[in-house]
């Protein structure tokens, strides 16, 4: 069923009886409890007849040729867009010496996604320009968001 | 039963002279393959002695590539030397980091996460070790990276609301930056054209690069308000600009031509009085652009100042 | 050779997890044979605890690394040691040398550096209430001094940003006496990690809220930053949707709307009033009948 599907809202009896979406072939229900072990992990390569592909979500980036070549589409490959100016001095974690920054919306009732709250910063960056917040020293803990 | 022994005979005799006629030869195949080393290859090769596998025998160059897979060239570090004390970046510092810098980290955590990865894998496989060392370090930077996530995507919820709300907002917010720009006074004029310049990015789009800029409606109206506060800022010090600014309707510029001579003067007294005289020998000249086709007029002009200033630095 | 890849796929992970659950008439039998499994070197001296059981504030564990302790209980009841460790499997605290202690042979593998026997004394972890907090307070008596004391309990009260330990705790103080705080130990201090940034870059600010008309963030981005397929973005539903789910409104049958319209105009008929000779008519008949029934 696709996940989509209305369906999924319809609260019929049957549908909730029906509630696991998952019926053994001669049709009974299947509510998660068998004699002949789990039946509802994931389908391996191994299963299936011999017209069974799982694939690897690899490849598939192009088409066979006549000739035996292969010729590839780009918009098909996987593309990593790496930063322009890649900045080496980031890392992944931060030390524990320096506490963890929290942001305070004290005032703004949606939080960072107050509309306000953004006029005040752009209103900020207009007159004073690209200028260090608080939260710029290393010894600070909290600021407004 | 002779006779047809006979023809059986004959039959099958006549048959094989009428297929066994050579065939004509094919015509050249355009396509082919040029022979390869793996499809075909001559003679000369030789059996030699087996090289056996050995450090020594191994080259491989200091900046590889494939060595950002490892951390410090080893093969695996021991649990000890992995960094157990740090923290995952927290949302509000991420918050305060620009889209290229958390495009870095995002790469720096890939990357570490990989190294992470392949020493869990040999952990689990090739040395039969049950604990999550490697794992554990490697949660916490995947903390880092969902947070990365999560910070692009509520800057992109937080703009898209306040551009929806800056619609009742902008006169306000236009009239008080007027009001403040005016009010610096004439020694803080650098300070005051910084801050212009930032204001008419921020609310027009109005990009100090020339080639980055959209002209739309917004843009024109941006470059008509900034020529007006620009000549505002000067009509006070100067009688000749003070005039011109009266000669304007509620004086303010309303033309996109003359907006954009305007615009363009340097931020001195000098080119601004310049810029009026010029804007006056268009009035003279009867050189308007009219209301209708200002958007299409005022990105030729930016077209046009693109091309003189690459001539410029060409 | 045998290769797991549990690490790298979640494929049958509920299964395996499922075969841990084991039934509860039999999982007294299996601790007691995996207590007898375990060699004696390793073997917690405290049960084990579920992992929703475990502690994880400060709050929770009431005492820290570096807090004086005082044993309540067993051989050693009245030592005064320091806590070495909150031992997280147990929810216990591992403490000094004063502590409880367990002479314990080592095979040669697990050798320490530097070991000479087999025999080696191993700490053992002691539960949370079997101790008191050591604490040193202003003697009432001699002013200028102090004196150690054993708390009997104490309570959490409001938070302060903690300098030593970098982030908010809560003021620790005895039980009734919320102006008797016992301060926490301070920490010994650690070197940065090596996957930390340096802690100016970290705190720099790189970016403004520049523009209301450029949005920040690259278009091409955002396949990456949110994912439009993902699964918890399912279950919108569409005009067409809520069309398909809402029942039609049943047609009025002519009879129904022959009805209605009989209604309305039945109620707005003007109401009439009773005039002045009605009136009249009406007093006579009544008059008239009472008359005849000879009232």
């Amino acid at each position: 069923m696709k996940p989509t599907s209305i369906n999924l809202f319809k609260e019929s009896p049957i549908s909730l009886l029906t509630r696991p979406w998952k019926k053994y072939r001669d049709g009974t229900l299947f509510y998660g409890q068998s004699k002949s072990g789990n039946r509802r992990t994931a389908l391996t390569t191994k299963q299936g007849n011999k017209t069974m592909y799982k694939g690897t979500r690899s490849s598939g980036i192009g088409k066979h040729t006549r000739y035996g070549g292969y010729t590839i589409q780009w918009n098909k490959v996987r593309t990593f867009v790496t930063p322009q100016d890649y900045n080496v001095e980031l890392k992944p974690l931060v030390s524990h010496n320096v506490p963890e920054l929290r942001h305070n919306f004290k005032g703004f009732q949606k939080g960072i996604l107050d509309s306000r709250l953004y006029f005040d910063k752009l209103r900020e960056y207009v007159k004073n320009g690209k200028a260090q917040s608080d939260g710029s020293d290393v010894n600070c803990y909290i600021e407004r968001g | 039963m002779l006779l047809k022994r006979c023809l059986h005979d004959t039959a099958r005799l006549a048959a094989r002279t009428r297929y066994t006629k050579p065939k004509p030869k094919p015509a050249p195949r355009e396509h082919v393959n040029l022979p390869t080393q793996r499809t075909h290859h001559r003679n000369d090769l030789k059996i030699t002695a087996p090289i056996p596998p050995a450090v020594v025998n191994i080259q491989c160059s200091d900046d590889h590539p494939l060595w950002q897979f490892f951390a410090e060239k080893k093969f695996m570090r021991a649990p000890e030397d992995l960094d157990d004390k740090s923290r995952p970046w927290a949302i509000a510092e991420l918050r305060r980091k620009s889209f290229e810098d958390l495009h870095s980290l995002w790469y720096a955590c890939l990357k570490e996460r990989n190294i992470l990865a392949r020493e869990n894998h040999l952990l689990k496989n090739a040395v039969g070790g049950q604990q999550d060392y490697y794992e554990n370090v490697a949660e916490k930077i995947r903390t880092t990276m969902w947070r990365i996530r999560h910070v692009l995507s509520e800057r992109d919820w937080s703009f898209k609301s306040a551009q929806q709300d800056f619609e009742s907002q902008k006169a306000t917010f236009v009239q008080e930056f007027s009001a403040d720009f005016l009010a610096l006074p004439s020694e803080e004029d650098e300070e005051a054209f910084q801050m212009l310049s930032r204001f008419q990015q921020a609310v027009y789009g109005i990009n100090e690069f020339i080639d980055e800029n959209v002209v739309n409606r917004n843009f024109v109206d941006g470059l008509k308000h900034v020529a007006t506060l620009k000549i505002q800022r000067f009509a006070t010090r100067d009688t000749l600009v003070d005039n011109f600014l009266e000669g304007t309707k509620e004086r303010k510029i309303t033309d996109a031509g003359e907006a954009f001579v305007v615009f363009t003067a340097e931020n001195t007294l000098e080119d601004v009085k310049e810029a009026c005289n010029a804007v006056n020998d268009l009035r003279l000249n009867g050189n308007g652009v009219s209301r209708y086709d200002e958007l299409e007029s005022v990105s030729k002009y930016i077209e046009q100042l693109a091309q003189a200033q690459l001539e410029k630095s060409t | 050779m045998s290769s797991r890849y549990g690490h790298l796929s979640k494929a049958g992970e509920r299964v395996l997890r499922s075969l841990n659950n084991t039934h509860k008439n039999l999982a007294a039998r299996q601790e007691k044979y995996a207590k007898i499994s375990v060699p004696d070197f390793i073997k917690p001296a405290l049960p084990e605890v579920k992992d929703h059981e475990r502690f994880k504030t400060c709050r929770e564990w009431m005492f820290v690394p570096g807090d004086r302790v005082v044993i309540m209980k067993g051989k050693y009841k009245g030592n005064i040691c320091v806590v070495k460790q909150q031992d997280v499997a147990t929810n216990g605290f591992i403490l000094d040398d004063n502590g409880p202690m367990k002479n314990t042979p080592v095979p040669k593998q697990f050798w320490l550096e530097g070991q000479k026997s087999h025999m080696i004394s191993v700490p053992q972890a002691v539960s949370q209430k079997d101790l008191r907090l050591v604490a040193d307070i202003d003697d009432p008596l001699n002013a200028g001094q102090t004196r150690t004391v054993a708390v009997k309990n104490i309570e959490f009260k409001g938070t302060y940003y903690d300098e030593n330990y970098k982030k908010m705790m809560p003021y620790r103080t005895v039980i009734g006496q919320s102006d008797l705080v016992i301060p926490w130990p301070k920490p010994a201090p650690q070197e940065d990690g090596e996957l930390a940034t340096e802690p100016s870059i970290a705190k720099e600010q790189t970016f403004w809220v520049d523009s209301i008309v450029k949005n920040p963030i690259p278009k091409d981005a955002f396949m990456t930053i949110r994912n439009p397929h993902s699964k918890f973005r399912r279950g919108k539903l569409t005009a067409r949707d809520i069309s398909k789910l809402v029942a039609p409104k049943m047609p009025m049958t002519d009879v129904k709307k022959a009805y209605i319209k009989e209604k309305q105009q039945l109620a707005s008929r003007p109401k009439a009033k009773l005039t002045d000779d009605e009136k009249e008519l009406i007093g006579e008949k009544i008059y008239q009948h009472l008359k005849e029934q000879g009232l």
